[in-house]
Formats: structure tokens, sequence, C-alpha cells
């Protein structure tokens, strides 16, 4: 209870509550602008984090992709453009309400039940969180080599189309957290002599490059099209949402159970989430027939789920330290940086820590209710915004925040490899997110790769004799013999179509 | 620019090869299995295997797909300019940064971009300055970022 009163005391703080609304603030803005996604809202606030006490900067980064992924829907709705990937999964469904004249009620939903699926996944983690920490306490390297290797493989299996492909950006990511000096040998590897690289490749920098540089890129590349506001004045926001609240009690209880769970699963994030509601609800749906032309079901459930899915990501990234998917594998690279090492061990040695975060989730969710709907109001100036100058400001923002981190001119150069490499990797449909991972993950799984292998004194069955890596270690295998069993299952079947 | 899944695999082959090459020149532990190269060896590994799959696979789909594909934004002078901008104005700031100061670089940048963006030309040098200055009180002065002078060390607030 001490520690709760002390929670309470760090997030009630005029300089934390000033961080938490002009992060809100700016996530909003960064989600209802198309082609800025929640991803590159986390990356660039991050070299500002970087100069903030753990908990406002943990605060920071909660309340602006919570508020990111919410706004995403207004652009979906308005402009059939999905602000970020999260709402892209029923920005058809959006924009048809819209047309038919029900722009309030889809963008009323997307925010009622953004708040709702938020808070859902938010109980879900103060709730699992410390018992599953309970748990892991008593973990070895076994497990910890089994969990990481099965985040990752859930990573390119559920959340990449191309399991190839997300295989190799996969790879990409562990060879780059090979670089330096940080291994069991301690041997300076991949360094090539550079000073600079014998620490490793500093993280901070590269995400900059995935996922903001690269942005600027696409923007450069393309033409712009003028936007054209489907509707600009706006009544009611929140008339109706109770009826729908009574109507679709179920739907929104199914996406956020969905969601939380698919969010907790590493790799797989509020994206995923979205598209795997919007597809339960239909099949589950009394009018099936009724999707795709305007009907707020899907959106209720969907747009409940993506939120609920980012609370859910930082079940595994706290307990474990293995990030549930892009988003927190940039937070967990801040709770190193803050010295809030994640693992079993957050929950004992700074408990007041992680029930200030816990407080956070709560207090975005609320808050989004006010703060959305002045969004969704002053969306028209929003997207006056001008992107032609915005873009500029944007990577002269990455610039400062690669140098900022080490103070040194070569982070600028790391993030400009990494921009364009993820330029070149999304052309060609190699999934990005897969890459970052492995960057995090890389070292984690090597120590206790080695670990293991030196406690196993070269019996192979040891890595399954503990139950639970047995488990894990069984499980992950599964997934992995899952692309065969599906193909002789497929050629089993007689062709029906 | 899109290349065939076939050149996609060949190259990561070719990656794959360099990397276990390279790993060649790693310390062995006396007596044991387990040396630093051990852990990118298997990396490399699984690159090439991935490689070769990719190769195979593509050479399926030969018929219905371009080695390369050029694309769209190529025959545009102002895209490709826009592309060439933001990585030459990165590489000039990684390679020169602390010589030309940040006051340098990041106007330049934002000007020549917003030239290319096709901001009106009269805003230009006022947004270009303006903005620079605003992010310079930010981090310099706001968050202590030893952001460098550079040129304009003389001029030093």
């Amino acid at each position: 209870m001490e520690h709760v009163a002390q929670a309470f005391a760090l997030i009630f703080d005029p300089y934390v509550l000033a961080v938490i609304g002009a992060s809100a603030l700016y996530g909003l803005f960064v989600g209802a602008i198309p082609g800025l996604t929640a991803t590159m809202a986390t990356a660039l606030l991050v070299p500002v984090t970087f100069f903030m006490p753990p908990v406002p900067a943990v605060a920071a980064i909660v309340t602006a992709t919570a508020m990111a992924i919410f706004s995403g829907d207004i652009p979906g709705a308005l402009l059939r453009i999905p602000g970020t990937p999260a709402s892209a999964a029923y920005c058809d469904e959006a924009y048809a309400m819209t047309r038919k004249g029900q722009a309030e009620l889809v963008l009323g939903a997307g925010l009622v039940f953004s708040v709702i699926g938020g808070i859902f996944g938010t109980i879900v983690l103060v709730t699992a969180a410390p018992s599953l920490a309970d748990v892991a306490l008593r973990f070895s390297s076994f497990e910890y080599f089994w969990l990481v290797l099965l985040g990752l493989t859930c990573a390119i299996f559920i959340a990449s189309d191309n399991v190839l492909k997300g295989l190799a950006s996969l790879l990409i990511g562990l060879l780059i957290a090979t670089v330096g000096m940080e291994n069991p040998a301690a041997f300076p590897r991949f360094t090539f002599d550079v000073a600079d690289l014998m620490g490793g490749v500093t993280l901070i920098p590269m995400m900059v490059g995935l996922f903001a540089v690269s942005e600027v890129l696409r923007y450069a590349t393309s033409v712009e099209r003028p936007l054209h506001l489907a509707q600009e004045k706006f009544g009611s926001i929140f008339a109706g949402q109770w009826q729908l609240v009574k109507k679709y009690p179920l739907q929104a209880l199914r996406g956020s159970g969905l969601g939380t769970l698919i969010g907790a699963l590493p790799g797989a994030g509020a994206d995923i989430a979205a598209w795997m509601s919007y597809a339960v609800s239909k099949k589950f749906s009394k009018e099936p027939q009724k999707f795709g032309t305007g009907h707020v079901e899907g959106v209720v459930e969907s747009g409940a789920a993506n939120n609920s899915a980012l609370s859910g990501a930082w079940i595994p990234a706290l307990v474990f330290g293995i990030p549930g998917d892009s988003i927190t594998a940039i937070a967990i690279g801040v709770l190193y940086m803050k010295n809030m090492n994640p693992g079993p061990t957050i929950f004992l040695n700074n408990p007041e820590n992680i029930y200030a975060v816990f407080i956070v989730f709560f207090l975005a969710n609320l808050l989004m209710l006010p703060l959305g709907l002045l969004a969704i109001r002053s969306y028209k100036q929003v997207l006056r915004v001008p992107r032609a100058v915005l873009m500029p400001v944007i990577l002269v923002f990455c610039m400062v925040g690669a140098f900022a981190i080490n103070n040194t001119q070569f982070d600028i150069g790391v993030m400009l490899a990494f921009g364009v490499l993820a330029f070149f990797l999304e052309v060609n449909r190699f999934p990005v997110a897969p890459v970052i991972l492995g960057a995090v993950l890389g070292r984690m799984l090597e120590e206790n790769f080695t670990t293991s292998l030196l406690n196993a004194e070269g019996q192979w069955t040891t890595f399954f004799s503990r139950p639970i890596a047995g488990t894990l270690g069984v499980l992950t295998i599964l997934v992995w013999l899952s692309p065969i069993v599906m193909t002789f299952w497929r050629r089993r079947k007689p062709v029906t179509a | 620019m899109k290349i065939h899944d076939s050149l996609n695999g060949v190259l990561l082959l070719i990656f794959a090869l360099a990397v276990y090459w390279h790993t060649r020149g790693f310390p062995v532990m006396p007596g044991d299995q387990i040396g630093p190269a051990l852990f990118p060896r298997i990396i490399a590994v699984g690159l090439a295997v991935c490689g070769i799959a990719l190769v195979l696979g593509g050479i399926r789909r030969r018929a219905t797909e371009a080695w390369v594909e050029v694309p769209d934004w190529i025959r545009s002078p102002r895209l490709v300019a826009g592309f060439a901008i933001v990585v030459a104005g990165l590489l000039v700031s990684y390679l020169f940064f602390e010589q030309l100061g940040f006051l340098v670089c990041a106007p330049l940048l934002l000007a020549a971009l917003m030239w290319v963006f096709q901001v009106r030309p009269w805003k230009i040098p006022l947004l270009a300055i303006g903005i620079s200055l605003l992010i310079h009180g930010i981090f310099y002065k706001g968050l202590g970022v030893p952001l460098p002078w550079g040129l304009l060390a003389s001029w030093a607030w």
C-alpha cells in the first residue's frame, strides 16, 4: 500500500502531469496525420524522454501511443486513409459510415471503445503482470531461452504474411545485436575497428532510422495528393454511444480480450489485433452481410482490440523484458536507459515505479475522452499543418535525436543507414518489425543460449528437462512445424473450390 | 526499387557467406565449442537457408515478375531530388556535423527539403531559420544537448 501511495505521489506532480498532457496532444496529432504512425511517434519521443526521470519518461510513451492508436481512426473515417496501421482493418467500414451520414457515431464509437479496450487491457496488465513475475522469478536460462525464441517465432509466424521474409528480417536484427563487445567472450565482433561500434549499434538512432527516416523517404518519393474531408462539422459525438455499449457488450468484451491476448504475444501488436478482431466480429455477427456497408459492429470490436493490445503488449515487456510489439521494443530501450531494467525483479526493486506506470495507463485512457473529442472537433485545423513543412522538421528532429543519445555524429550515420535499409526492405516486402525485435532481443537470446549450453554439458535433453522450459520448447517447435503440417493438411483435403 | 525475390535471395546468400567467412577470424575458446563465433554462425546459416529458399521460390514465379522493377518516382526529377536531399543531407551531417555546426546543417537541410517539397519560396528562409532556432533552443538550452556550433563558434550564445 505504501508503494501505491508513493506511486500516486510520483504521478500527481505538476511536472509529470504536464509531460502527460503534452505527450497526449503530441500523440493525438501524430496519429491523426496520415503517414505518421504510432511507432514513429514513439521513436521520435525517445530522444526527448532521454532527459527525463524514469516515471515521466515512460508516462510520455504510454500516453502518446494510446492517443495515437485512437486518433488514427479519425482520418480513417473522414479521409479513408488510416492514420496508423492499427486503424487500417476497419478504415473502409468507418468511411462507409461517414458517407451514410454517421460520422459522429463512428468517430464516437472509435473513441469510446478505444477507452473501454484500453482500460480492459490495463486491468489485465495490472492483475497479470505481478503474478507472472512471481513465476518468472524462478526461471533459469533454459526458460528464458525458450521464451525469447517462442516470442521471436510468434513474431514471424503471426505477424508477417511471408514467413521466409519475416525470418530473414529477424535474422538481420539478431545479427545487428551481435555487433560490439557485449558478448560472453567480450570479443569485438563486426566492429571493423570502428571505436563507435565497440559498444554495439546504438538502439535509439537505429529505431529512429527504421521508423521515422524511412517515413520521410517514403513521403519524399510519393506524390502528395490533396486531402478531402468527407465531413468538417460534427454534431454530438457521444450521442448514441450508450446504446452501442448496451447493444454490443459481448463484442466490446471479446475485442478487448482478444486484443489484450494478441498484444501480449511477442511480435504481434495493435494492427494484427484489429485485423483479427474485425474478422472474428464478422464471423460471429448476427448480421455478417452488413459488414463492409457501413456497419458499426466491427468498428466497436476492433476499435477496442487495438487499444487493449497496446496495454497487453506491456505484460511480456515488463515481466520478461520481451517486447510485445515494435512500440514496446522501443519502450524497453527506454527502460534500460533509465536503469529500470525490465524483468521479474522490477516488481521487487522498483515497485513504486511500476505502480506509477499502471496509474499512467488508467490516466491516459481516461484523458482520451476529453482530448479525443477535442482532436475530432479540431481535425480540420490539424490537417492544415502542411506536410511539406512538417516532414523536413521531423527529419531535423531525427537528426538531433540520434545525435543526443551519445553526443556523436556517428549515430546520425547509423540512423541514415537504417532509414535507407527500412525503405528498401519495405519496397521489397520484407517486414521491418522483426528487425527491431531481433536487435532488442539478440543479446538476451545469445546469453541465455550460451549459459544453457554450458549448463547442459552436451546433453541436449536438458533444454527440455524443466517443466516450464520443456513446455515452451515443445510449443516453439510446434509453431515451427506448423507450415509443414499445414501443407500436408491442404494436400489431403480435397479441393472444393 | 523492387527487385525479384530470387535476386533478394542471392543477395542474402552472399551476405550470409560474407558473415560466415568473417567469423573465421573470431578466437576459439580452448577445449570448448562455444566461442564468440557460434551465434553469428548460426545466424549466417539461417540467412543462407532463407536466401536459398527465396531463390527457389522466386524461380517458380520468374515469368510473372520483373527482375528489377523501376519505381515510378525515378521518372520524376522532383521526387528523385527529394530522396537525394534526405540522404545527402544526413550523409553530410554524419561526416561534418561537428565542423559545420547544427545551426548550419539544420537550416540548409530544412530549406533544401522545403524547396523540393514546393513550399512557397518566400516562406522558406523564414521557416528554415525560425524552426532551426526553435529546435536549437529546445535541445541546447532546454535539454542541455551539446549541439555543436561549428562554423558559428565565435557567435555562440
